[in-house]
This record gives C-alpha cells, structure tokens and sequence, in this order.
C-alpha cells in the first residue's frame, strides 16, 4: 500500500526538508512562501552573504513557516511612541524583543538593518537578550516599516516599554556585582604585595606601614565589596535562620576588626589577605552562577505575552478598524479577531461565529463552537471565521490576567525546602562560635587579652565555611552548564537540589505524553488501483491545502509525506463548511471531505467521490515515541508517576491506559485552578507540562518542567525547560542533579575534614596569619579541583 | 640596607597610583554598560572583518 519515497529535496533558505515545493524563477525550491521572500528580499539587497555567514556557523537558518504578515501601523502612534522610545539627542530609540535570533548571520543580517528600511540609523542586537534597539531620527517615525522589514526577514519583532523598572535594577544590580569583584581583586593582589614582605621578614618601620596599607586597601573590600554578604545575613537572622553568609560575614568583619586593632598595637597577626581573597573568590563564584542562570525567562510581567500580538479596533462611529495593541483596549470597545488569531481581551461575540481553541485556559485539545453571544477569554485562538467581539474586560481583568496574578503573587507558597547548604551551615555556625568562645576564654584566662585574641582569629579564619561558600555555587554553575549543552535548561539553582529529592511525578497530557496536534494514524483506500489511489491522494491534498483548520493542515503535512510529487489541482466551486469539512469539483467529478469529531479522542476523516466513500482516514492525538521508554525509566527508578490533564475523561483514561499508569493516578477533567490541588496532596513532587493551564500547578510543585514546544507563559513560569524534544532528558535532569548533590555531598566532607585538622592546629596556636594565607587557597583549589573533575561533561553524560 | 630601599618611596604610591588609575577605568567601562553584553560583541568582531574582505 506504500507509495514511493522521492529523494528530498531542501529548501533553499532554511534547508529544511521541502514538502510542498514553492519554486521561483531561478529554480530555487521553498519550503514555503516566507523562506522565499526572504530569499528573494536577500538576493534583492545584494544581502546574500547572509548564506555564506550561516554555512560557517554550525547553525542553521529556522524556517519561517506560519510567520504571520503584521502592519505594525500601531508602532507610528504618537501616544505609543511617547510610551516606549528613548529621545536622545534628537534621535529616537525603541527596542523589541526579537523571536527567532539564534546565530552569526541573525546578528549580521539585522544589523544590515539601515541598509534596508530608509530613515533607520542603527541596529543593534544583543543576542543574550534577543533584543534589538532601533535607532531613528527624530521627525521620522517609521518603526512601523523597520518592524515590517524585520517581520518580513523572518524574525517575530515586539516592542518593548522604555518603563521597565525591573529590567534597569537587574542591569544596575549586575553592573554593581561586577564592580564588587573588580575592586576586591585589585585589593586582593596589592594586599598580598604588603603582606608577602611582611611575612618574607620586613622589619621596623617597613611592617609598621605595610600593615596600614594592608589596613588602607582592605576597608574597600570590608565595606563595599562584601555587603551583599551582610545583607544576605542580616536578611536570614531576621528570618530566624542561618544560612552561609552568617559565618562567612563574621569571619570578614571580626578578621577586619581584630588585625586592625593589631596594626595599631604593631603586631606581626593581620589576616587582610585572607579576607580579600575569600570575598573575591566567593564573590566571583556566585557572579558565574548568576551568569549560568536564564534569566531572560523569569516569570516578571507574564501578562505581556498575551499583548503582545496587535489586533484591529473599530474606529468609534465608523466602519474602520485601526491596529492597536492589547493593552490599549478599553471595555465597550469592538475588536475584530480573524483566523489563526489569539483574542485579545474576555467579550463577547456580536457578529460571526467561529470555533475556538481553549487549550490555553483548560488544555483541552479540541477547538470548540462559538456562536453569537458566546463569552470568550483572553489568550485562546481563534481557528474558525472573523469575528466582532465587545470587550467587557481587559487586562489584568481578565480570566486569564487573574490567572497570571496568582502566580506572580503566589512566589513564597510553596513548601519551605531545608536546603543542604542552610542546614549545614546552621550547625557549623553554632560550632564554631562555641569553639571560638571556649578558646578565647582558655587563652584570656591563661595568658592574656591579646594572645587569645590572636587564637580565636586564627580559628574563625582557618574555620571559614569556604567549601560551601565557594563549591556550592560552582557545582550548580558546573552542572547547568553541563544541562545546557545536552539540551536542558535550568533556571534555578534550588531547582537541582529539589529535584535531587523528587518521589512523585505528575505529568500533563497534551502536548506532553501525546504530541498536541492531530496526526493521521491510520488510513485505507477503497480501490486497490495504486493509480488510482495516487489521483485520491492529489485531490485530498488540493482541497485541504485550502483550509486552516488544524485537521486539515495534519491532513495535508501526512499527503505529502506519502508524495512530494504533489500538484495543487484546479478546483471549481470549492466550500468549506465551517468544522465539518471541505468539498469541491476537480475536472467535473464531485468530491466531499467530511471531518467529523467523534468525542473520544479521535477525528475521522472521509473523501467522498460522487457519494461515494473513496478514502478514510483516522487522525488522533498520539502519544509520543519516547513517552512509553521514559515512564518506563522512571517507574523503574521507583518514582510513583501521575497523569493529570483537562481533557475529557474518555480520551485522558484511554492514553493512561496505553501508557500504564495505575487507574488511580489518572486525574481527568481537571481545571487550571484545581491542579494544584492533587499536587498539593503529594511531597516531594514534580510536574511536567507544556500549557498556560499547567502554570498554577507549576507553582505549588516542588520543581517544574516545562516541555519542548511548551508555550511561553509556561516557560517563564518552570523551573527547568527541554530545549529540545525529547523526552528523556526529564531522566537526565534527575541524574544530574543527583550528581550535582553527590559533588556538594563529597566536597562538604572534605572540608569538614580540613576544618577539624585546621581548628585543632589554630586552637593549639601552630597556624598564624601565614599558614592561614597559605591553607585556605589551597583548600579553596582542592575544592575546586573536585568539583571539575565530578562535573566534567564524559563522566555525567555515561550515566544519563 | 636602609638606603637600598629608598627606592620605595617612589614605588609604592606610584603603584598604588598605578593601580587607582586602573581600578578607576575598570568603574568608568562597566557604569558606562561596556560589560553588559558580553555575547554580541565578540561575534560582530568576526562578521565586520569578513565585509572588510570582500569590499
């Protein structure tokens, strides 16, 4: 029943595989019409060393399929213009936020920018961010053809609000670690210049002045590089709790204080390397750690997202629309939502009828019917006709803004987690500060103030927490590296060590564990003619090729698979009948396809010819290649696994069934709001999904993964994310952060064996300020050898 | 032995001037947000220099 396999041929933009060639004048074939205009727009520039770039890179261009044609008139508003451009010096500057950036010739081609839409000065991308700024001259205000330009090249351009208070204190916050670090090395290396002479045997006036220029060039350090530990301390006392920086902030400042009382009284005990150096070396392990985070996904304005894409108001007394953004709209106002687009605010329908995917609010994979009247939400896509929609709520008003409200508010609900680091460092700081107490009293009463003085320095430096100051950091820097390179991201360091504990897994289902659109999984013809069989194909493929509809683009992506030899057929008096199905005539015969939705999870589709039942087709939600080998991976490691899903309970128990899950564990039907009310039963709990309805829930499990192809708000709002599509990196993401806990494990043992050898020596008054210098590096570097050796790529990808 | 080392005097505050002077750049380039993308730059270095060859 097969039909022959042609050879592939690739697409001249994206080097995709064509399966509908579009082919232009010079013999180029296109997997679709936006890779060729933006080849033809390329070749029209004199821009096409754009293929030259890429071919050098190992990346390849993404096609642009599906890349909606935008306006973007909205952009040359003088309102909207006021609210989101810089005006420097008579220039004008707007930043957007660009989708589908990822390589070398991205960043040329959108600086050729001013070579392609008059009046534009400068383009500028920072990659890091997917953020380009766009300079123009004051007076000429044409960002709406820059957007289009860019629109056009293949790249999805949203502007961004010049008020962004959150994304100016995270550059300031950046900027200032960073200068922490600079000014604690420049102290560090000239303190140990002073110290080194000291300690090499300056004698007289020569160690009386180094010792204040050691004095001199640690108060930057004491008093600025080292405040966000005092902060970060400070913050935990008041909480009633310990955490690293309370031992490390009291070895800094009783360190300071005592050797500068020593300088003043001429004595030989400063310890100001050893403070410069454990600041700067903790400091910078933590900017790297900051560094490794994703922090362009956080879960800050997740409204925007949604208001992001512009839609037409009514112009009022007339019959004009206008392009407006979402969150310009105001109840009572009349928008105009066509096909394939998302709505923007909740109203209702004054005009058209239409089916609506929902997926976003309940996950369910069916679009469903919406005649006149019908209430709709923000966020969900229209698949069927135009419709008029009266706003009745905007914003944050909405079903889905009040969703969204919850989970930005909702940040400290989840269980208190008793972090390693924190538990440790609770017992150690209580140790310690024992010790210290009791040697400082053994020596004052044996001796005198300032040689017990001299040995509890001596202990609180040796003593100093710098395995999990310094090791902590680098190990979760290490191992989201590590992720990042196979594939997964980590946005959160407390996320490893969660998930290192997980028990229970929850899982969503579409989109998850079935792959979210409709596939045809089985299909027969009614003539055993294959000739025949081949003109059938054609002709269903030249009528779905002219719906939208979801069915019908499956239907088609599954004719070209079987032939890529394909020819759109000329159709007469070609119909589509809204959610039921298309027909037409091809050369005077008559041919039907009606789709119709069984309700249990499956779609059939039938080709009539003249009435007569010529093809059949059945297109279902299929679970995914790899869902059945990773649940099988993960009830093998004895993690108990859930299924909890919006769909109905007919299709949601039938994928349980098929994929093994105890009739229990299987939550069907389940709202948005009610997920996080299973999970909130179950400890220790992980859940994996790919929808907005799985945001809430992200939020009360104990970590969250969000799937390949999930969408954004979901990304934003998960702690890890699968960059690519494959499932089992869920296995490898355990494995990793049990590694990541096994190297914290093996270097906190190591350290407390160093501390225990290092205090007894400083009790018993054989370690100085020199051997202090000289311990701590050393063990800093013990340390880190360790961690690198643990978390080096080879070892951990052998386990996955 | 004292006078050997008088050299010192000049030494040491012209390092430590030295040393301000560079700690103060290294204020100036990050306040004036040359560390903020620390990606981009080091690709368009690449780019411009192929332009260059071809023109």
């Amino acid at each position: 029943m097969k039909i022959t396999i042609e050879a592939q041929v690739q697409c001249s933009h994206c080097g995709d595989k064509v399966v509908t060639p579009f082919e232009d004048e010079g013999g180029h074939s296109f997997c679709c019409q936006g890779c060729m205009s933006v080849y033809q727009i390329l070749q029209q520039s004199n821009l096409q060393q754009f293929y030259n770039i890429q071919e050098k890179t190992d990346d390849y261009t993404r096609s642009v399929k599906n890349l909606k044609n935008k306006e973007f008139k909205y952009l040359d508003n003088l309102k909207f213009i006021e609210k989101y451009t810089h005006d420097i010096e008579g220039f004008l500057s707007m930043s957007f936020y660009l989708q589908g950036v990822h390589c070398l010739a991205c960043l040329w081609l959108i600086e050729k920018l001013p070579e392609l839409v008059e009046n534009v000065m400068h383009s500028r991308l920072d990659m890091g961010k997917s953020l380009v700024t766009i300079t123009l001259r004051k007076g000429e205000n044409s960002f709406s053809a820059a957007a289009k330009c860019l629109n056009s090249l293949g790249y999805d351009p949203y502007p961004i609000s010049n008020q962004t208070e959150l994304k100016e204190n995270q550059q300031k916050e950046e900027r200032s670690l960073l200068l922490k670090i600079g000014i604690a090395a420049f102290s560090m290396m000239n303190i140990m210049l002073y110290t080194g002479s000291v300690y090499a045997g300056a004698k007289g006036l020569f160690q009386v002045g180094f010792g204040y220029l050691s004095l001199l060039l640690a108060i930057p350090v004491v008093f600025y590089s080292a405040i966000p530990f005092y902060k970060s301390a400070i913050g935990a006392i008041k909480n009633k709790k310990v955490n690293i920086d309370v031992p490390l902030s009291l070895s800094i400042i009783f360190g300071f204080i005592v050797s500068s009382v020593f300088v003043v009284l001429q004595k030989e005990e400063f310890y100001f390397d050893s403070i410069a150096t454990l600041t700067f070396l903790i400091l910078l392990s933590r900017y790297i750690l900051k560094k490794a985070q994703q922090k362009s996904l956080n879960k800050n304005d997740l409204l925007s997202i949604f208001q992001r894409e512009s839609t037409y108001r009514k112009i009022f007394n007339t019959e004009n629309f206008e392009e407006v953004l979402p969150d310009q709209l105001n109840p009572e106002d009349i928008v105009r939502v066509g096909a394939n687009e998302i709505i923007p605010c909740d109203g209702e329908i004054i005009k058209g009828t239409t089916r609506i995917n929902l997926s976003t609010l309940t996950g369910e994979s069916q679009s469903i019917f919406h005649g006149l009247k019908s209430q709709v939400y923000m966020g969900t896509l229209n698949l069927g006709d135009t419709v008029e929609i009266l706003v009745n709520k905007t914003n944050q008003q909405t079903r889905i803004g009040q969703l969204l409200l919850k989970i930005q508010n909702e940040k400290s609900e989840r269980s208190q987690y008793n972090f390693i680091t924190d538990k440790v460092s609770k017992y150690f700081v209580s140790l310690v500060l024992l010790l210290a107490t009791i040697v400082f009293c053994y020596y004052l009463f044996k001796t005198d103030l300032v040689n017990s003085l001299e040995h509890t320095l001596a202990l609180v430096i040796v003593t100093c927490p710098c395995a999990l100051g310094l090791a902590t950091p680098l190990t979760f820097s290490r191992i989201m590296a590590l992720a990042q390179r196979n594939g997964l991201i980590i946005k959160s360091e407390d996320a490893i060590e969660r998930l290192s504990n997980i028990k229970n897994i929850f899982f969503d289902k579409t989109g998850t564990l079935t792959t979210g659109n409709y596939q045809v999984t089985e299909f027969e013809y009614f003539t055993s003619r294959s000739d025949q069989q081949i003109i059938l194909l054609n002709i269903l493929f030249s009528l779905e090729s002219k719906s939208n509809h979801p069915v019908a683009l499956s239907i088609v992506k599954w004719c070209s698979t079987h032939n890529n030899h394909l020819k759109n057929l000329q159709l007469i008096n070609f119909e589509e009948v809204l959610g039921k199905g298309v027909k037409g005539f091809v050369e005077d015969q008559y041919y039907e396809v009606s789709t119709t939705d069984t309700g249990k999870g499956y779609v059939n589709a039938n080709l009539y010819k003249n009435g007569e039942k010529a093809l059949s087709l059945k297109l279902s939600d299929d679970i995914r290649n790899d869902s059945h080998i990773t649940l099988e991976k993960l009830r093998g490691q004895h993690f108990k696994t859930f299924l909890v899903s919006g769909d109905k309970d007919s299709v949601v128990q039938k994928v349980g069934k098929g994929l093994l899950f105890e009739p229990e564990n299987i939550h069907s039907e389940v709202p948005p709001e009610k997920k996080s009310l299973i999970i909130e039963k179950y400890q220790n709990s992980l859940f994996v999904g790919d929808g907005a309805n799985d945001s809430l829930a992200f939020k009360k499990a104990d970590v969250s993964i969000a799937t390949h192809g999930s969408v954004e708000m979901c990304l934003r709002t998960s702690d890890i994310f699968l960059g690519e599509d494959k499932l089992e990196l869920i296995n490898y993401s355990i494995v990793l952060s049990k590694r990541a806990m096994k190297v914290i494990r093996i270097n906190l043992g190591f350290s407390l064996i160093y501390n225990i050898i290092g205090a007894s020596l400083a009790i018993t008054g054989f370690i100085g300020p020199l051997e202090a210098a000289i311990i701590m590096p050393i063990s800093s570097l013990t340390i880190l050898g360790i961690t690198l050796y643990h978390t080096r790529n080879g070892v951990t990808l052998g386990n996955s | 032995m004292e006078s050997r080392l008088e050299i010192l005097n000049i030494l040491i505050p012209m390092a430590l001037f030295l040393g301000s002077f560079f700690v103060f750049l290294f204020i100036w380039a990050t306040k004036s947000g040359q560390y903020d993308d620390l990606d981009t730059p080091s690709k368009r270095m690449l780019l411009e220099d192929e332009v260059d060859l071809k023109e």
